[in-house]
């Protein structure tokens, strides 16, 4: 009887636990899944853009495509550091389920928007400043938690910046001739105009880089 | 050698700490699913036990009582204490003796005041030694001891002297805190609710009731002649005294009678009465080794006593796991805090359901399990939630499990430094 007691509690104990674990994979998908529709949606706003550009390339002389670019870019990238601040919580939140895929799509799409703003200026003639902003996904990097909202107010009160975000941890080709073009050796960088600034900077110092006082 | 033993504890208390500071999180997590299983097992244990509807019988018997109050400087609580134990109903008289163990103050003077017989001790010898000799003279079958700060109910003695079984050693109640007046007290008062509530009451339907609570048990008279009474050295004499009974393989009764004691009311006072208690929790666990898993004492072999035994390590360990995280995360915000005021920012609070983690969901668990029981316990006594428990179930919740288990580390520490030992 004493035994029957103890195996059934023992049963109860297992059971209780798996519900918990299923809840925490539940919740673990839920994560997943809502980034997943987040970063597909980001991925072929990215994509969209550089179709466009590229059209923009072949035919040269209609001034117009770049209007319809130079509209769609403002708000397609506006969500960059946002998306990555949810990335990163939700990558320390998962227990079973990684991120790493989904990381690497989003630093891919990053670069094709900045390679797309980076065309845009040079056959649109566009005025808009780009600012490439190097992370580091290590919770103990707290500078570059300060650094990502004050692009984000930035960004917010200059319309003519573009900020694009991509993890210094990641190992991507394109990212390390990135890092070895413009001598990225720390987290957080900045690449503001083609110079790079290793260290963070104030939000009146990147105002005055990007002129938008 | 116990200034090395205390010096050890203390090494030991360092290591423990850096060993949680540095631990991967993948291992941080793995222990936490070992304490959340252990307290599944608890839990799913007394559940099942929830489902045991048997209750105690009554064998419609009111043998011969002696009450028994020891008591040293209690002058603040000793007249309520008495009109409440004159007030208790009972079919014959009995026989009431209120042991003096050389208090300084007026207690002697109100005690006499009392139709009672007053037992005075020249010599402050404690309250074992008291309740020591009141038994040996006293003459009834039954010997109710009850604090000089405890006020037992007026029907306590007719609503459950018939429920002692002739099995049973002792009969112990629900004991709760009377006006919980500090946010300390209004602690205890919820703790008491868990203690003395869902937990005996379960645990007395498989006899695994561990403590015969010091405010109030009613014992045979004559099985504590046969186990010798109290063990006058030992400063838990109620912990001690329940181990002794089970390993004499008596019974230990519980009933969901409220009987209100009073309890400490600063920080000071309640850090003083739990190292005491866990100390003395230590050394009985140590003294009643013999008991542990094992199978002649039934479920007190098998559960209670290594519930109880198991408690003491997983608590001192757990607080080093908590001291740890808390100093990384107060070190990791402080960094973040800093980082954000040298540049003028305001950190942003995003509240996102999907971030909460394992861990937290893990905590959420054993919140509703503490919910639930909180919620037995209550009901055992007809007892409602109000408003003005709440300040005494968060304390309960958030802040009572660190500092008792910061009790726990520093009994364990003075333990092993052999400080002296003090009722």
């Amino acid at each position: 009887m004493v035994n029957l007691k103890y195996a059934m509690a023992a049963v109860l104990m297992v059971s209780l636990f798996f519900i918990t674990l299923s809840v925490i994979d539940y919740m673990d998908l839920q994560r997943l899944l809502r980034f997943s529709n987040d970063m597909a949606s980001f991925s072929t706003e990215a994509s969209d853009l550089e179709s466009a550009m590229a059209l923009i390339r072949l035919e040269q002389t209609s001034p117009g495509y770049c209007a319809i670019m130079d509209s769609a870019y403002g708000q397609k990238i506006n969500q960059t550091n946002a998306l990555m601040e949810r990335m990163l919580a939700y990558e320390r939140a998962n227990m079973f389920s990684e991120f790493f895929a989904l990381k690497r799509q989003f630093l891919l799409a990053n670069i094709q928007l900045w390679q797309v703003s980076q065309m845009e200026k040079q056959y649109c003639a566009a005025n808009h400043t780009d600012v490439l902003y190097i992370y580091s996904s290590n919770p103990s990097c707290q500078e570059c938690q300060v650094q990502g909202k004050m692009l984000d107010s930035v960004r917010a009160a200059c319309p003519n910046v573009r900020t694009f975000v991509m993890d210094a941890d990641e190992g991507m080709a394109t990212l390390d001739i990135i890092k070895i073009k413009y001598n990225i050796t720390s987290a957080p960088s900045l690449v503001i105009d083609g110079r790079t600034y290793g260290k963070v900077l104030r939000e009146d110092e990147i105002r005055k880089l990007v002129s938008c006082q | 050698m116990r200034e090395l033993l205390g010096f050890t504890s203390i090494l030991g208390f360092a290591v423990a700490f850096l060993v949680f500071m540095v631990m991967d999180p993948a291992f941080q997590l793995a222990y936490i699913c070992i304490l959340f299983l252990v307290n599944l097992f608890i839990v799913s244990f007394y559940g099942l036990t929830l489902l045991d509807e048997r209750k105690p019988k009554s064998t419609g018997k009111f043998p011969s009582l002696t009450i028994i109050i020891p008591s040293y400087n209690s002058e603040r609580t000793i007249d309520a204490c008495l009109k409440h134990v004159l007030a208790m109903e009972y079919p014959s008289k009995p026989e009431i003796m209120l042991v003096d163990d050389g208090s300084t103050d007026g207690t002697r003077e109100i005690a006499a005041r009392y139709p009672i017989r007053v037992l005075h001790r020249k010599q402050n010898k404690g309250k074992a030694a008291s309740l020591n000799e009141a038994i040996r003279q006293a003459k009834g079958e039954l010997v109710a001891c009850i604090d000089s700060d405890t006020y037992p109910p007026k029907g306590l003695l007719v609503d459950s002297v018939p429920y002692i079984a002739p099995e049973m050693g002792a009969m112990t109640f629900y004991i709760t805190v009377s006006k919980a007046r500090t946010i300390w007290q209004k602690m205890q008062q919820m703790e008491y609710f868990f203690s003395f509530g869902a937990f005996p009451f379960l645990g007395a339907k498989f006899n695994a009731v561990l403590v015969t609570p010091g405010p109030l048990t009613i014992f045979r008279r004559d099985a504590l002649v046969k186990i010798g009474g109290f063990d006058e050295n030992n400063i838990t004499e109620d912990f001690e005294m329940g181990l002794k009974l089970h390993k004499a393989h008596y019974q230990i009764g519980y009933l969901p009678i409220s009987v209100p004691t009073e309890v400490p009311a600063g920080f000071g006072g309640l850090m003083r009465q739990r190292i005491r208690w866990y100390r003395g929790t230590m050394f009985n666990l140590l003294l009643y080794k013999d008991l542990m898993l094992n199978r002649k004492y039934a479920d007190v072999g098998m559960f209670s006593f290594p519930v109880t035994a198991a408690y003491v390590p997983i608590t001192i360990v757990s607080f080093f796991f908590v001291l740890a995280r808390g100093a990384r995360f107060f070190y990791e915000s402080g960094l973040q805090a800093v980082q954000f005021a040298m540049y003028g920012q305001v950190p942003t609070l995003a509240f996102d359901p999907l971030y909460i983690r394992a861990d937290m969901l893990m905590f959420f668990s054993f919140l509703l399990t503490y919910v639930f029981f909180l919620w037995v316990s209550l009901s055992l006594i007809r007892e409602r939630m109000t408003l003005a428990k709440l300040p005494g179930l968060m304390m309960v919740i958030f802040v009572y499990p660190f500092v008792n288990a910061g009790f726990y580390v520093y009994s364990l520490y003075k333990e092993m430094r052999g400080s002296d030992l003090q009722w």
